[in-house]
């Protein structure tokens, strides 16, 4: 069943057509929410009231378009406020790094003379994203991750697109770095195509 | 900064040795042209994470993930109407905190400024004014307003109440009690 009918069931209080879109739809609401929170409980239980107002508010999801930037608004304001309360209730400082995943080996990179797998970027980009404020990370999850417009983030935020844009230039600061200290490689990289550039 | 001048300083730039002063004066230039704009993100280094993964996580990470949704929309039962099914004069359940707090703001100040103004006679408090309790100044004749509502009177636990002081310096305040109903959510 395609997502439109699979809302319009859910509208009569089918809970088997929920649960279909949940099924669907849970990966990547948890990854986006994890993106942002930086830890798993915290992002399950992101999901899950996301879902939870998916429900409550099916009656204004428009059938006919796709559920997608919805989810992603919901879950990323959701996500943006427990990655508030915990920085608040841990009394964090700049430095916290979140809770890796059980059995994340200590190394990012296995052999450090290959490219980065899949694994260890998102490894990186956990340890290296702690340092963003939640707008800076909802910026760059959406934006760079996501593929949205600024100005389609900035919808989903709340925010103009030119601070989108601002939040970006700070967060890709901020990742930047630390990247090329860790691994200078990646500035020889971009250096090395600006001169095939010239 | 021009086009050409950002664009001389991308290496410094991505390798952080340019001055703060200077990062700021390419930052306002990238956030408003578009070529530079991408023309930094695809030299950035950072564009490293623009591939994160995200793989389908297997069923025993989803174990109770389904039965805690069941569990936080079963007693809302069916889920809430279209907007046609509820009167046209019955406020939208989300709209803008800001937005309805205004509005009744706006209400009371209009019913306080009309009862300051008529100086508390015999107009008194507007009739039919809801959730609204005035103080008088002592003598003067007022036409009963319906009682103050009281916590014990709330038709619903979790309604709000913010209780406001307005008034001129020097006159007698007026009281004001905004109740929020449930279903306005701030």
């Amino acid at each position: 069943m395609d997502e439109a009918r699979l809302i319009l069931q859910c509208r009569k209080g089918d809970l088997q057509a929920f649960e279909e879109i949940v099924r669907r739809k849970r990966d990547r609401v948890f990854w986006t929410a994890y993106r942002i929170v930086g830890e798993e409980e915290s992002a399950r239980d992101v999901s899950q009231a996301v879902f939870i107002r998916l429900w409550k508010n099916l009656h204004r999801v428009d059938p006919a378009r796709p559920l997608d930037p919805w989810l992603h608004r919901t879950t990323v304001n959701l996500a943006i406020d427990e990655y508030r309360k915990k920085r608040r209730d841990l009394r964090l400082t700049d430095g916290w790094e979140p809770r890796a995943a059980p059995g994340t080996p200590q190394a990012v990179r296995a052999d450090p003379e290959a490219a980065f797998t899949a694994a260890e970027v998102g490894k990186l980009f956990d340890r290296l994203a702690a340092r963003l404020s939640p707008m800076q990370r909802a910026a760059f999850v959406l934006v760079e991750v996501e593929g949205y417009a600024a100005r389609e983030a900035g919808e989903m935020l709340g925010i103009r697109a030119s601070t989108v844009r601002n939040h970006l230039l700070n967060a890709r600061r901020q990742l930047r770095g630390p990247l090329c200290r860790l691994y200078p490689e990646y500035a020889g990289a971009a250096g090395r195509r600006r001169e095939s550039d010239e | 900064m021009n086009c050409e001048r950002v664009r001389a300083r991308r290496a410094g730039y991505h390798a952080g040795s340019l001055t703060p002063a200077d990062e700021k004066r390419i930052d306002r230039h990238l956030v408003g042209c578009e070529a530079c704009w991408e023309r930094f993100r695809e030299e950035d280094p950072a564009r490293l994470f623009s591939s994160l993964p995200s793989p389908r996580r297997d069923e025993r990470f989803w174990s109770g993930f389904w039965p805690g949704i069941r569990a936080g929309i079963e007693p809302t039962g069916v889920p809430a109407p279209a907007a046609g099914g509820r009167p046209a004069w019955w406020p939208v359940p989300a709209v803008r905190p800001a937005w309805a707090v205004a509005a009744s703001l706006v209400v009371v100040l209009a019913a306080g400024a009309w009862y300051l103004g008529s100086g508390g006679g015999p107009g008194g408090v507007p009739e039919g004014a809801v959730g609204i309790a005035g103080r008088t100044t002592p003598g003067a004749r007022v036409r009963p307003a319906a009682p103050p509502p009281t916590i014990d009177s709330l038709p619903s636990a979790n309604s709000r109440v913010h209780h406001f002081l307005l008034g001129d310096p020097g006159r007698q305040p007026t009281e004001v009690i905004l109740i929020f109903d449930e279903s306005i959510d701030i």
